[in-house]
């Protein structure tokens, strides 16, 4: 069935269309909130969350596309990740010191699979983990974070610089030969 | 920040992006997580249709009130009313009364079922509230004219002005009345036979009182006798 009529199914209420939608994205929909959220368990919970709220807000979703459906579902599963780390208060404990500003080895992380990038993503700390999906993958600026996380922008920025730092120490630590750290 | 660029290749971020299984996500269970979510779904519908019920209901006993509301508002008007026509007569009553000279404003008066008068005042002068309660018939002599106009007047009150002896008389079960039987309609006594009144042992015995007058008895004999006596009484005359 075509995606915009399963959304019109789904929008009357349509118990069938709803789980076909569900079924078509909650893989990719979980890996995004796992990305945030290291607790499979949390991560799932997080996840029926936004589609909770998906369904509930459809009515006043107008159909534009596979992609642009997927975007807004993926924004509404990061707003859910963030609510429920803001609930954690995790960002109240990340430092606050400036951090030199270290490129990332975009070549290394080329020749990485996505469950090897995925994985190494993972390993980091919360506020390390929050600040690189939002800066490196979604593409906010700092100030967005900033606001987004309520912290300051020097916060965000030492966050991006150090989880660089951790994830270079990462591949070297793995045996990745070809990553050049900045300092040598 | 100068070194903020996003437009480096996006190889590694694409492919983060197309990440749709992982070894270890076969343990997410599709199924059970939407059985979960449809519950929660499902839930909320129920909960929107509990409160669309309630308010269903409290209109259905909000109509059944109306009525009641209505009536009520009456009976008080009617009382009200009954209060504003007696003023005066009322006012006279209590003046009556030794030590309230002041002016004053009647607020309420019920006449109980008990016969009971309560009359709510106002002193225009200091404002002091009083309840006055006294039964009916505790009411003296010079009291009486104006009681008679009171209760008189509550004939639009709510509750009913009532006779005590009237009413008890018609509410207390009236006493079965037996006929009136008087002695000289029972007849004579029997005159019982002076042998049989003499034999005093505890057996029974027969006693025939014919239309002759005559008299039969099997008084018991003494134990002695192994035969009934049957004693004859021929009429005197």
């Amino acid at each position: 069935m075509d995606i915009s009529q399963l959304i019109k199914e789904a929008k009357k209420g349509s118990a069938a269309a709803q789980k076909y939608l569900f079924d078509l994205m909650a893989y990719r929909l979980l890996i995004i909130c796992r990305r945030y959220v290291k607790s499979p368990q949390d991560a799932e919970e997080i996840m029926l969350d936004g589609f909770y709220k998906f369904f509930k807000n459809l009515s006043s979703f107008t159909y534009q596309g596979e992609a642009a459906l997927f975007v807004w579902m993926k924004k509404i599963m990061i707003n859910e990740c963030l609510m429920f780390l803001r609930k954690k208060n995790v960002f109240s404990i990340v430092s606050d010191s400036d951090a030199e500003d270290i490129p990332l080895e975009e070549e290394a992380l080329n020749n990485l699979s996505a469950a090897e990038i995925f994985n190494l993503i993972i390993q980091l700390p919360f506020g390390y983990r929050t600040v690189f999906n939002l800066y490196e993958i979604e593409g906010m600026e700092h100030k967005e974070i900033a606001e987004l996380l309520s912290i300051s922008e020097g916060t965000s920025k030492s966050q991006l610089s150090k989880s660089k730092v951790l994830l270079q120490k990462m591949l070297l630590k793995n045996g990745i030969k070809y990553v050049k750290r900045k300092s040598q | 920040m100068s070194n903020e660029n996003h437009n480096s290749t996006e190889n590694w971020r694409s492919k983060l992006e197309d990440l749709d299984s992982l070894a270890e996500e076969t343990m997410f269970d599709k199924n059970a997580s939407w059985e979960k979510l449809y519950a929660r779904l499902g839930g909320k519908k129920r909960a929107k249709k509990a409160i669309w019920y309630w308010a269903a209901a409290a209109c259905i006993l909000f109509a059944l009130m109306i009525p009641v509301i209505f009536s009520s508002n009456k009976i008080h008007r009617s009382g009200k009313d009954a209060i504003s026509q007696r003023q005066p007569e009322i006012k006279a009553f209590i003046r009556k009364m030794p030590g309230k000279k002041d002016s004053i404003k009647v607020v309420n008066f019920v006449l109980s079922e008990e016969n009971t008068i309560t009359v709510g005042y106002k002193s225009n002068k200091t404002g002091k509230r009083t309840i006055f309660r006294k039964p009916v018939n505790k009411i003296r002599l010079y009291d009486t004219v104006s009681m008679q106009n009171l209760v008189a007047g509550t004939v639009d009150n709510p509750i009913k002005t009532v006779d005590s002896a009237a009413y008890f008389a018609a509410t207390i079960p009236v006493k079965k009345k037996l006929p009136v039987v008087h002695i000289n309609e029972l007849g004579d006594p029997v005159n019982v036979p002076e042998e049989v009144a003499r034999n005093s042992d505890n057996r029974s015995f027969l006693f025939l009182k014919l239309a002759s007058q005559e008299v039969y008895s099997n008084s018991s004999a003494p134990a002695t006798k192994d035969f009934a006596t049957i004693n004859l009484k021929t009429p005197s005359n």
